[in-house]
């Protein structure tokens, strides 16, 4: 390296020595920590003892709870995922058209993502109040019967799934933006070409804003498979452990219960279950993300 | 692709102006969407003036009102139905100003009977005076007040504003406490984080080093690790410095807030997006000028990037406001609580009976961020949509 080359080394270092000090005391560390504590016992209050690869033996071949609370995650992720990466994209592409009034609208739809989700969580355990919930009055006014939205296991995931709907807005804005992005002449060329609405929108639209679709599609996996404080405070896990998550048993497994050994193993397996997943987005999206200028 | 900065939303422009069936569909479709976006707004307000009483009705209505009986010169007659349970609560009549004239019908111990009439005693002149049950332990949702031999019962508009007063002094919802607590730790952590994460990014945009292009990789990486990861050990250190005398940080607001003085991988890459489109023009100039870097950093390029700056410290804001598992986590005495960790232990500590209350709480939480929304929208907004644009 050269005179100058070191001199900015040393400068670049001197910026972002705040985020290296914080990323190895406030990640590397604790990282480490966890994986070691993963193959330990560690009941908080004694010190943690070495038992190798025990506590995932336990998680894959002694835990009931472990695969069901696994199961209610992807099931959630599963309801909420793609319902919410669909209707976002359709609502943001309603309020790209040229219509009147589209700020209001736009504004109306946003604002439900800015609620605190506790507020929120509170809100809706009294919307779907199967007695004197406003939901089941709904149903009642049009004939049909309430149906028990979180207190019902057939239903609880549903709902937490549905409510988690209603805070589209941020996604719906990052598409927006990037809709507006498209060129005005990349329209005017397919429709001198003949394309119809759908091929436009399947050839055009889609193609050019695949960067935004991939960004939404990779926060919303890392967000939905962390969910943790609507099933929590709304449902406590119930009934019968049908919306009890991943994240709140291992909450329990390590606050409650105090095995931290135990829910470290179940954090690392979370950690790789999420960037297995997201490799598996990143690999796949050679395929159907096209960035300009390539 | 390029870099945006100033992302803005702009009028609506599509492909051609839609034909006017299509436009009337689109409207139609947005109403429909927006109404049904606004209603638990609507419900969240409505509940929270209700009175307690109306909370019980199965049959939810929008309007909060309340039972008034007649009072006539002998008083009021009223009548109570109920199907053979066990009745904890208490009927009594009210001023109009909200206090209460006199207490009746404590009929705690009665199983059996299926409508009690009483004569409530009113000294109070006017034609009508709202009845409320005061409620127990217990509630019953299935008796109601009934008119007696053509006395007419009505139910009256009755938004009970005094629940927002009622909730802020609420000895379970130390609701001015609370507040000083997520202020107290919103202000520190703001300031943290915009501090540290833009000389970060300042770093990371604007100089040229050995690694740096890694170093990045290797920052965004970090915000794919679940929380969890890092709660549970996190926990663990602390725990063990609070026993070695080396500092006692599980109890406090410093897990909360001191590592946002370390930057945060997302607002480092917004911050870093925003400084490279500063033009380097200015920089060199400067350069020449004698300035250092860390002088270029401070007069030139934060001047420049207040807008970036603004986004950073509201989505931080938001964040702490927010936040639920770090305080619920390492905050243990009640006097620390934040708003948020604060109206859920109220929540379930009353297993969730005084819904008006609830909502009020939620209703004030929430008010902040649609306050500082509706001042910054134009910044929010591009915040929001420069998120989603590739580096």
């Amino acid at each position: 390296m050269t005179k100058r080359d070191w001199w900015n080394f040393i400068k670049g270092m001197a910026f972002i020595s705040p985020w290296l000090i914080g990323f190895v005391l406030f990640m590397a560390l604790p990282i480490a920590l966890s994986f070691y504590y993963s193959l330990t016992d560690y009941p908080l209050f004694q010190p943690p003892v070495f038992i190798g690869t025990d506590n995932y033996e336990r998680l894959f071949t002694g835990d009931a709870l472990f695969w069901k609370t696994l199961w209610n995650t992807v099931y959630y992720t599963l309801l909420s995922l793609p319902a919410t990466m669909l209707i976002s994209l359709g609502l943001a592409l309603l309020l790209n058209a040229r219509i009147a009034n589209q700020s209001i609208y736009r504004t109306i739809i946003f604002i439900p993502s800015i609620v605190p989700i506790m507020a929120s969580a509170m809100l809706w355990l009294v919307l779907m109040n199967p007695d004197t919930g406003v939901f089941n009055g709904l149903l009642n006014l049009v004939g049909l019967d309430g149906i028990g939205w979180l207190t019902d296991k057939r239903w609880a995931m549903p709902s937490l799934a549905f409510m988690s709907l209603w805070g589209v807005g941020y996604t719906v804005v990052i598409y927006l933006a990037g809709l507006q992005d498209v060129p005005t002449s990349l329209y005017e060329a397919a429709e001198i070409d003949g394309a119809g609405v759908w091929s436009r929108m399947w050839n055009v639209t889609l193609p050019f804003i695949s960067p935004v679709i991939f960004f939404n599609l990779i926060m919303a996996i890392i967000g939905t498979l962390q969910v943790f404080l609507q099933p929590f405070v709304m449902t406590k896990g119930g009934p019968d452990d049908s919306t009890r998550v991943y994240t709140m048993y291992l909450y329990q497994t390590a606050f409650e219960f105090q095995e931290f050994g135990y829910a470290s193993a179940m954090a690392w397996v979370q950690l790789l279950i999420i960037l297995v997943l997201t490799g598996i987005a990143f690999w796949s999206s050679k395929r159907w993300v096209h960035y300009q200028g390539e | 692709m390029a870099d945006k900065r100033n992302k803005k939303l702009r009028k609506p422009r599509s492909s051609r102006a839609l034909s006017r069936p299509q436009a009337f569909a689109a409207t139609a479709a947005l109403l429909m969407i927006c109404a049904s976006f606004s209603l638990p707004f609507m419900w969240m307000f409505s509940t929270s003036v209700k009175p307690k009483d109306q909370l019980l009705e199965s049959d939810p209505t929008w309007i909060p009102r309340q039972w008034e009986a007649p009072v006539g010169e002998d008083g009021a007659w009223v009548a109570v139905e109920y199907e053979g349970k066990q009745i904890t609560s208490e009927l009594y009549l009210t001023r109009k100003e909200g206090e209460s004239v006199s207490q009746l019908l404590p009929f705690s111990r009665l199983t059996e009977q299926h409508t009690f009439r009483q004569k409530i005693e009113a000294s109070e002149d006017q034609p009508y005076a709202p009845i409320r049950r005061k409620l127990g332990d217990k509630e019953l949702g299935d008796w109601q007040v009934v008119p007696v031999d053509g006395a007419h019962l009505r139910k009256s508009v009755a938004p009970q504003w005094q629940n927002y007063p009622d909730v802020i002094n609420d000895e379970n919802m130390i609701f001015p406490l609370f507040a000083r607590n997520t202020l107290l730790i919103a202000v520190l952590g703001v300031t943290g984080t915009l501090v540290s994460s833009s000389l970060v990014a300042y770093g990371f945009a604007k100089i040229d080093f050995r690694g740096s292009k890694l170093l990045f990789a290797v920052m965004l990486a970090t915000m794919m690790i679940p929380f969890p990861v890092i709660m549970v050990p996190m926990f663990a250190i602390f725990r063990w410095m609070g026993e070695h005398h080396l500092g006692q940080w599980l109890g406090t607001f410093k897990p909360l807030w001191v590592p946002m003085w370390f930057g945060s991988a997302f607002n480092i890459f917004l911050l870093r997006q925003f400084f490279r489109t500063l033009p380097n023009e200015l920089s060199e100039a400067a350069r020449i000028d004698g300035c250092s870097e860390l002088g270029i950093f401070l007069r030139i390029a934060l001047p420049l990037s207040r807008p970036a700056l603004a986004v950073v410290a509201l989505f931080t804001f938001m964040f702490i406001w927010n936040d639920f598992l770090g305080p619920l986590v390492y905050l243990q005495d009640q006097q620390q609580y934040t708003l948020v960790l604060g109206l859920q232990t109220f929540q379930s500590q009353h297993e969730g009976s005084p819904y008006n209350l609830v909502m009020a709480a939620s209703v004030l939480i929430f008010s902040p961020i649609i306050v500082l929304f509706f001042i910054t929208q134009k910044t929010f907004i591009e915040g929001i949509a420069t998120t989603g644009m590739k580096g």
